[in-house]
This record gives structure tokens, C-alpha cells and sequence, in this order.
């Protein structure tokens, strides 16, 4: 956090240099030179299911589209802006400040990077500050829509990682043999992030692997992610709390030391304190001519509340002059924990009323952490001007007999197996 | 006509190097890796450093089908994610060809393409293998 403190510091400074000399042509390699980037997306989506919440990220937005309102432009909608400094051959800075919607729905700008590359020849570079966790194939630009045949990643996948960067340093080192090429990067650092329910997430001693081959038009990638996460919520605390009080009052009554062991021992079982998590994924992409192929797989082991999950996609889409129709199909099986709480045999009638009920927001509880859906996605770009594309999405999801899949904002009258119908028009742009 | 028009629109197209250059001939794919930021040396290991036409010259168009079959839409969604990834920088950009010729000669940059008409005795034509 204290890196990514001291570079804001220097964004003014920066922007002044863009400003002078934003149009020069600087040619000579020894000189400083900045630029100044720009992209955004000006997006809709509709959901015609009216008992949750249609989200791009379900730990960083509170609601969307179905419930909240059948029209949501806050899903999609984002507007960067990017400075670029290059100081000599081996030095150069990048700062990316972006406007969405946040986890308590103002649209608050961020640092989504800042941090100080050092090229130390053409195989090795070093950066140093807040980057994107490159956690998936196009997680790094996530949000730069116009990079992408997409509006979003399948968020089957996708949303694995909801978190975005990390602060530290990342080291990437590239070999060319003959047409080939390979880069091996390897990024340490820890992330503090604000979620929905007042919710804050602190992830330690981050560490990314990932090695991407490419060979012609073809892009091969594995990749592992490991931290520790520490996760706070108002629910949470509440619950683990209440289960703390119950363990204290069952302790005292004679013949119930079995339940008592059991309430205590529930905030242990689901509780995110230093909790390790580890995601394994693999992808391919291949470009031949007009065609485009993706798919990939990821698997996060269980950790605490979040349920052992796999998931995958495969999207095929094809170039035909402005227009690039595509299909996507994804699915992500995260098994939802029947969690049976504490047991009521033998409580006074009272007391066992009040742990069922508790039993029963437990279970709520843990059902947001686990995942379970599969869609199809039909989908056009039509790339109508230079600069930006309009993309039209209209998404089929089937949500799991147990689980809201990547629904939100969870009305009573909800029913997990629905199928959910979505449509999300953008135009993404770049500046 | 109709023909010779979409001829000169897509083919006329050189390479280009300033004339004292010793770069003489390079593959299609090697001037595409230059020119994406994939590649920053020649064959020969000096240092590549190429010119762009402004977008929306014909010439610009014309290059990157001939030597990617991209469209102008995916070499910028291409820059796009080197951009906001901070992993490069576009070419620079010069407005026509002649400003191409004149900045060849200044040594800042080192390769670039013009329209084979525009060719004169400041530039030679890298053969394309």
C-alpha cells in the first residue's frame, strides 16, 4: 500500500509532463517521453430474474440488474485513464486510475496499477508497485473491454479471483527460440480490499506463477495462485459471534458439552483467519486467420467457507470485416456444504428454536460462497468506428439445484435451479 | 479500374529502411513481431525501432494486412492490451510518407513503410521473404 501511496504522489507531476509533451515527437531513445491513455465501457444489462441481483463481481458489487432493477447501467459502465512514462531504455512508470461502481455503490476512482518497470535487457523486466493479478488468461485486462471479443470474461470462471491487483513486485522473463516464445512470470505481494457488507478482504504472502507458450497463433498458459486470506464481514462477525455466545451459554448446561464444542468449532471450520487458498489453471488460445478459439480451466481448493470448485469455458468466435459474432459456453460446480450445525437434541425447547434459527442463516451463509451454474452466452462485436465497439450479449444461465451460481442481493422468495435469462448491450472505446 | 485501385490500395506497399541501413531483406512475420512490440531487435541483434503512418492512412491499413491479415480494429484492440497492461507502447506515427523518408534519416527510428511510388534515394526496400 505504501508503494502504490508513493507513486500517487507522483501522478501529478507525471500529468504535467503529458501535458507538455504530449505531442512532441520524442525520438531520441535518451529522452523522457508520456503518454497518456484512455478507455471505458458504456454498458446495460437486463435480468429476468426479479429475486437476485445480475453482477459482473459478487464480492464487489452490492446489486444489479433483476431485483434491484430490471435495467442496470452499473455493471458494465468504467472509464480508465492511463499515464505512460518511459524515462530511458530500461525505466518507465505506468499509472491506471479507474472510475466503476464500487462494493458501496459510489463511483470512487482507483489505482487499478502504478508501479515502476526496470528492463534489465530484453529477456528480463522487473516491476515494482501494484499490478493486476494475472490470474487467468485476460484477467489483466479485465477491464478494457475494447481488448477483448467479450463484454466480460465467462464469470464462471472468471470470478474465481474476484480481487483485482496486488501490490508487490513480479518479474517476467522471456525466451525466444526460433518462432517460439516463452514467459515465465512470477508475482509476490498482498492486496487489502473493501467488499460488499462492509466487508474487507486481506490477502498475504500472494504468489503467482504462470507460464505462457506461444507459438504462431496459438497461446498455451498454466498457471497456480496461492495466499492467505483473511476475510471480515458484518455477517460474518455477526454469526461467528452469535455461535461464540451459543458455545459459552451450552457449555453451562449440563449434558450439552457435545453442542458446545460443535458452535465453537463452526467459526473455525468456516472462518477465513489466515486461511490458505490455492487456484490451479490452464489455458489455450488460438487465432488462426478470422477465427478465434479460448478455453480454460481453473480449480480453487476449499478454503474455509469458499467450496472446493472447478470450472471452464470455451468460446469460438469469428471476424467477418466489422462484425465478430461469438459463442461462449462455461460452467463452474462448486458443491454447496449441507452444514448441519449444532445439534438440539436435549436443549430446552427455547434454546433449540434459537440455534435452528441460527443453524438455518449459517447455511445461507456458506451457500454465498459456493458457486454452481452453467450458461451459454450468444454474442456480437461490431466494430462500428476506429475506436470503439459495440457488443451486444445475450447470456442463458442454469443455476444449480443448491446454489444461486453468480447471483447476488438474494430476495426471500428466491429459488436456486432457475434458469436466468440476460441481455447486455456496450460500447466499448478506447482514447 | 476497379482492379487497379484495390491493387494499389493493398500491394504497393515497401518496407522500408533508411538507405545506409544494413537490414536487406526480413520475413513477413519478422516485420509483423517489430511492429506489434513482440520484437525489438533485427535478425542481426541491433535495435529495431519502428515508424507507424498516422491511423487512417491507406498505407497504414494496407501494411498490416499485408504482413499480419489483421484488421485496423485488431491491431488497436492489440495495442490496447499492451497499453493498459503497461507492457508497451505504440509506434510513433508519421502523418505521410514523406515525413516517413525525412524521419528515417534522423536515427531515431529505424524501419518503417511507405507507398512503393514515394520510394527515392533516402530509403531502400527490404525484400520480403
Amino acid at each position: 500500500m505504501n508503494i502504490a501511496k508513493s507513486l500517487k504522489s507522483l501522478a501529478p507531476a507525471l500529468m504535467v509532463g503529458t501535458l507538455v509533451s504530449h505531442s512532441i515527437f520524442a525520438l531520441e531513445a535518451s529522452r523522457a517521453s508520456y503518454s497518456f491513455h484512455g478507455f471505458g465501457t458504456l454498458g446495460v444489462v437486463s435480468s429476468d430474474e426479479d429475486q437476485a441481483d445480475f453482477v459482473s463481481s459478487w464480492i464487489l458489487q452490492p446489486n444489479g440488474a433483476g431485483h434491484t432493477s430490471k435495467w442496470h447501467a452499473g455493471i458494465d459502465t468504467k472509464l480508465g485513464g492511463q499515464i505512460n512514462a518511459q524515462f530511458n531504455e530500461q525505466f518507465s512508470a505506468v499509472l491506471q486510475v479507474v472510475i466503476e461502481r464500487q462494493e458501496d455503490n459510489a463511483w470512487t476512482p482507483a489505482i487499478e496499477w502504478a508501479n515502476i518497470q526496470y528492463r534489465l535487457n530484453d529477456n528480463f523486466s522487473l516491476r515494482l508497485g501494484r499490478s493486476v493479478i494475472a490470474a487467468f488468461m485476460v484477467s489483466d485486462t479485465r477491464l478494457v473491454g475494447y481488448a477483448n471479443h467479450w463484454i466480460r470474461g465467462p464469470q464462471e470462471l472468471y470470478q474465481i479471483v474476484p480481487i483485482t491487483n496486488i501490490d508487490g513486485l513480479d518479474a517476467v522473463y522471456t525466451l525466444d527460440f526460433g518462432e517460439w516464445r516463452n514467459s515465465l512470470q512470477i508475482t509476490y505481494g498482498q492486496t487489502d480490499q473493501d467488499l460488499v457488507f462492509k466487508g474487507e478482504l486481506r490477502a498475504r504472502d500472494g504468489v503467482m506463477l504462470s507460464n505462457t507458450l506461444e507459438y504462431n497463433y496459438t497461446t498455451f498458459r498454466l498457471a497456480y495462485l496461492t495466499a492467505h486470506i483473511d476475510l471480515d464481514s458484518s455477517n460474518s462477525n455477526a454469526l461467528f459471534t452469535a455461535y461464540d455466545d451459543l458455545g459459552h451459554a451450552l457449555a453451562s448446561i449440563p449434558g450439552l458439552n457435545d453442542a458446545a464444542t460443535q458452535a465453537y468449532a463452526l467459526p473455525r471450520r468456516y472462518g477465513f483467519d489466515n486461511t490458505p487458498i490455492e487456484i490451479y489453471s490452464a489455458a489455450l488460445r488460438l487465432e488462426p486467420g478470422n477465427w478465434l478459439f479460448m478455453a480454460e480451466w481453473a480449480r480453487v481448493t476449499e478454503t474455509a467457507a469458499l467450496s472446493k470448485s472447478d470450472a471452464w469455458y470455451a468460446t469460438l468466435g469469428h471476424r467477418f470485416n466489422s462484425m465478430t459474432p461469438y459463442v461462449t459456453i462455461a460452467e463452474v460446480n462448486g458443491e454447496t456444504p449441507q452444514e448441519s450445525g449444532v445439534t438440539t437434541n436435549g436443549m430446552p425447547t427455547p434454546l433449540a428454536i434459537t440455534t435452528t434459527a441460527l443453524n438455518n442463516g449459517f447455511n445461507q451463509y456458506i451457500s454465498q460462497f459456493s458457486h454452481a451454474q452453467q450458461s451459454i452466452t450468444l454474442g456480437i462485436r461490431w466494430d462500428f468506428i476506429n475506436n470503439a465497439a459495440l457488443k451486444l450479449q445475450y447470456q442463458h444461465i442454469q443455476l444449480d439445484q443448491n446454489s444461486a451460481g453468480r447471483l447476488v442481493n438474494l430476495q426471500p422468495d428466491f429459488q436456486s435451479g432457475n434458469r436466468v435469462n440476460t441481455f447486455s448491450a456496450v460500447i466499448d472505446f478506447v482514447f | 479500374m476497379l482492379c487497379f485501385f484495390v491493387a494499389s490500395a493493398r500491394s504497393d506497399i515497401v518496407v522500408v529502411v533508411s538507405a545506409a541501413s544494413p537490414i536487406s531483406s526480413l520475413s513477413k512475420n519478422q516485420v509483423e513481431k517489430i511492429f506489434l512490440g513482440k520484437s525489438r531487435r533485427f535478425p542481426n541483434g541491433s535495435r529495431a525501432v519502428p515508424l507507424n503512418q498516422s491511423e487512417g492512412n491507406l498505407e497504414r491499413d494496407a501494411f498490416y494486412q499485408m504482413v499480419s491479415g489483421k484488421s485496423p480494429a485488431q491491431i488497436k484492440a492489440h495495442w490496447a492490451k499492451l497499453i493498459f497492461t503497461g507492457r508497451g507502447q505504440p509506434p510513433k506515427e508519421a502523418a505521410s510518407n514523406d515525413d516517413v523518408k525525412q524521419l528515417l534519416t534522423n536515427n531515431g527510428v529505424n524501419i518503417s513503410y511507405i507507398d512503393r511510388t514515394a520510394v527515392d534515394d533516402s530509403v531502400k526496400i527490404v525484400a520480403l521473404k
